[in-house]
């Protein structure tokens, strides 16, 4: 039986691809990647002794590229004169700053639904109350003209026009 | 302006009624602000239940413990240009409108939860009326629903 790919199936990705993809995954700062990056850059260094030390310039721009970017991941921060980037412990700091944002996203959460718990319940009772007074006053009809029978003050002759709201 | 521009609903005139023997000087705040409806400017209140196109006005009266009046525009086939609906507990009316107020703040979904829960609530109630069906809420708990037997 042919298995065939769904309409929505993109196409397989292509060898390259993968690897990128299983490259970028990896995290070169746990086990065994930093054994890996050093022994690499020992063997960059056998090697080079082994053929001889360069004497131009330019045979040294490579090896130097491959070994700053094997040694990278282990950089803890750079000092040209008198700046100076902790890269540890700015990646400490930003890790704690985090973890306070979310402690405070999560109270000020939990605040809210608790202030709001009570406040709801009083805002829906007040507003069902008013409105049920409203209803049934209303449900018992127009009965008689102001002022009423019984009493009430006579108003004031009045020109002005009735304004809606 | 002639008198019979406003007319009182039977409760809004009972309410008064039983004012005006309790509480003569509430009585005459209210009147004053009965007579003051053709000329001044009501506050909207949104509670469900008034005409769509109607909706219900309130005026408070000068003195603080008087009832606030609840009116409206008189809707089709009803006499006079002005309907006083109902005279409110000045308490109640207050916590609407604060409850008003800060529904007007909140997230659109919080008002249209108790825009919902008063709508529904209230329909109830209207339709439980109607079908001679007693529905009693106990401070806030759930109503409890009784019908009268149907003869068979």
């Amino acid at each position: 039986m042919t298995e065939t790919a769904g309409p929505g199936a993109g196409p397989e990705p292509s060898g390259w691809v993968k690897s990128w993809r299983w490259l970028a995954s990896l995290d070169l700062t746990k086990p065994p990647a930093p054994v890996l990056r050093w022994l690499g850059i020992v063997l960059i260094a056998i090697g080079y002794a082994a053929a001889g030390a360069p004497t131009q310039f330019s045979d040294w721009v490579w090896p130097v590229i491959l070994a700053g970017a094997l040694i990278l991941p282990d950089i803890a921060g750079f000092a040209v004169g008198g700046f100076r980037l902790d890269l540890k412990q700015a990646q400490d700091d930003i890790a704690t700053l985090r973890q306070e944002v979310n402690a405070q996203a999560r109270a000020s959460s939990v605040a809210g639904v608790a202030i709001g718990d009570d406040a709801i319940a009083a805002w829906t009772d007040a507003l069902i109350r008013a409105a049920r007074q409203a209803t049934s006053d209303q449900a018992s009809g127009a009965a008689t003209p102001w002022p009423p029978p019984s009493g009430g003050t006579s108003p004031q002759q009045s020109t002005a026009s009735p304004n809606r709201t | 302006m002639t008198m019979a521009d406003i007319w009182l609903t039977a409760a809004a005139e009972a309410a008064f009624s039983e004012l005006q023997a309790t509480a003569p000087d509430q009585a005459n705040a209210v009147s004053e602000a009965i007579n003051n409806i053709t000329a001044a400017d009501g506050r909207r209140i949104d509670l469900p239940g008034a005409p769509a196109a109607e909706p219900f006005l309130a005026i408070e009266p000068r003195q603080p413990d008087a009832p606030a009046v609840i009116y409206r525009h008189a809707a089709n086939g009803e006499p006079g240009k002005w309907l006083v609906v109902s005279l409110m507990n000045r308490e109640d009316y207050r916590a609407a409108r604060q409850a008003e107020r800060a529904l007007a703040s909140s997230p659109p979904a919080v008002r249209e939860l108790i825009n919902g829960v008063v709508a529904g609530t209230v329909a109830t109630a209207d339709v439980a009326a109607a079908t001679r069906t007693a529905t009693v809420t106990h401070g806030g708990a759930a109503p409890t629903t009784a019908t009268p037997g149907k003869p068979s």
